[in-house]
């Protein structure tokens, strides 16, 4: 890790809140969990997740699924997964406090 | 003359698509949106089976077959997908002409390497598109925009059709055009088709056959630019369209979509004028004049209106083009319909230099005004967009601020805005 160089702090100061979640994503779509079934991965009831369908899954990653015709979050796991229809993969969640 | 490769990208019945990409409980079912007008104003292609067309009344889809999901249109979803979609386009070429919501025209004929093998790159183009908004489109190649759009039209939904290749590709025309009926070429009005159905023309293939001192004889000109384009031969150009210009750009555009949509005639011409100011700050920032430009107006129905006009001398001066301005939307303003968008395209451009002052009567108060322009910019570059502007553009302005703050992911001052597209909540 280190310390950020003085040119990486620059850029952060004048990033964005859209720039710092999307990146260079351009297939963002919002969801909102509601429920709390991947309170062990971080995502609570109530949070706005972000997904990004240019990704691809990767073994662990968080992903938006079709399941019974209605979009689900899924930790995505191993070969079992096979069937899971993948839609897009969870970039960032957003939690308010107040 | 360089043969030209022109795509057609048309979405497949685009707002149900758009709505089945956000909610999968409507996918390979029967849909109809437009709940909100009473009538249907779009069909899926299980929907369109079943016999439903447009402007069939929702009750009566409702009574004939209750197993269709009716939904409300949402047209702010659909205009976050068509600029998503024509912006994948534009990664393939810059040469892009948004020809309606769901519809574009783009010339490939620069695209190094294309010409060889285009439908690698055209079957990624339609993978990008079908990955990244979960919808499918139909594309049609070939040598002019009446060829491409017959093409993309023969295979739906989800077709790739290519005529571009004319030597062992021209029976492959032939059989195309014969297959497409007069009235369905795109351009020919009912009224010309009847005309050339009395003289014996019923198909494409049938006009394009005829000799071209036979189409010039008994028709207008643009019967005759069609009988070039079914012949191979260009005579519409593919004009880029959107906000981000090539460097030979002919023209520059600015355009904004609000919600929601105004009847109120103050509010939508500020927000033309609006559009203007920061085409002219383009335009100042480029050292380009405009000669001519055009303003359109969009209904909350997608219907456009679009006037022209020629100015006195080329100009770069809002507060020149602003009365100009308000001299066409006068006449393509109707109170008794809702604006979503306007937008200003200006065309001709010369640069500055090339501007003769005196020749065209420009005034000192112009010159000064140039250099109160130029201090504006600088202002504007510094402090952000909007510190500085004309106050017929003040009612827009105010309005941004107003929807950004109930968009999070809109944040004042951030050149390449994205929606993000909410699909509701999930388990």
């Amino acid at each position: 890790m280190g310390f950020r160089t003085q040119e990486e702090e620059d850029a952060l100061s004048r990033m964005t809140m859209d720039e710092f979640l999307l990146g260079k994503s351009r297939a963002a779509f919002l969801v909102r969990a509601s429920s709390d079934a991947l309170r062990g991965d971080g995502i609570l009831r109530g949070d706005l997740v972000l997904v990004d369908r240019s990704l691809d899954p990767r073994l662990g990653d968080i992903v938006l699924a079709v399941e019974d015709e209605a979009f689900v979050l899924r930790r995505f796991q191993d070969a079992i997964d096979a069937a899971l229809k993948v839609e897009a993969v969870v970039t960032a969640a957003i939690r308010k406090f107040r | 003359m360089k043969n030209r490769l022109i795509m057609h990208l048309d979405g497949d019945a685009f707002f149900v698509s758009v709505e089945a990409a956000k909610d999968p409980s409507l996918r390979g079912k029967p849909v109809v949106t437009g709940q909100e007008r009473g009538i249907a104003s779009a069909m899926s292609y299980e929907a369109k089976k079943l016999g439903i067309t447009r402007a069939t009344p929702v009750f009566q889809i409702r009574k004939q077959f209750p197993q269709v999901r009716i939904v409300n249109s949402d047209y702010d979803s659909y205009s976050v997908f068509s600029r998503r979609m024509f912006d994948i386009i534009r990664r393939y070429t810059s040469v892009v002409e948004e020809y309606s919501i769901d519809e574009c025209f783009a010339d490939f004929t620069d695209v190094s390497g294309f010409a060889e093998n285009p439908r690698p790159t055209l079957e990624a183009l339609k993978h990008d598109i079908h990955k990244e908004l979960g919808i499918s489109v139909s594309l049609g190649l070939g040598p002019t925009k009446v060829l491409a759009k017959t093409a993309s039209k023969s295979q739906k939904p989800n077709g790739l059709t290519i005529i571009a290749g004319m030597g062992q590709g021209l029976r492959d025309i032939e059989l195309l055009l014969d297959r497409t009926q007069i009235s369905s070429v795109w351009g020919i009005g009912s009224a010309t088709s009847i005309a050339l159905r009395r003289r014996g023309v019923s198909t494409a293939l049938e006009l394009a056959r005829k000799p071209l001192s036979w189409v010039e004889e008994h028709f207008p000109k643009p019967v005759a630019e069609m009988w070039y384009e079914l012949n191979g031969i260009s005579v519409h150009r593919v004009h880029a369209t959107g906000i981000e210009q090539s460097e030979t750009q002919k023209s520059i555009m600015k355009t904004r979509t609000f919600s929601p949509a105004s009847n109120n005639k103050v509010q939508v011409f500020s927000e033309l004028s609006k559009n203007i100011e920061n085409a002219c700050r383009k335009a100042r920032e480029e050292g380009l004049c405009a000669r001519e430009f055009s303003v359109y107006l969009k209904t909350s129905e997608f219907s456009y209106r679009r006037h022209w006009a020629r100015l006195a001398a080329p100009t770069n001066d809002p507060f020149v083009i602003i009365p100009e301005a308000r001299k066409l939307f006068e006449q393509i303003f109707d109170p008794t319909r809702r604006y979503r968008a306007t937008g200003v395209s200006l065309y001709s451009l010369v640069g500055e230099s090339a501007v003769q002052e005196d020749l065209f009567g420009i005034s000192h108060a112009d010159k000064d005004r140039a250099e109160v322009f130029r201090a504006a910019d600088r202002l504007n570059r510094r402090y952000g967009r909007g510190l500085v502007h004309i106050a017929t553009s003040l009612l827009a302005l105010r309005r941004e601020e107003k929807d950004e703050r109930t968009l999070p992911f809109l944040p004042r001052g951030v050149h390449r805005r994205l929606v993000v597209p909410f699909l509701g909540d999930v388990r």
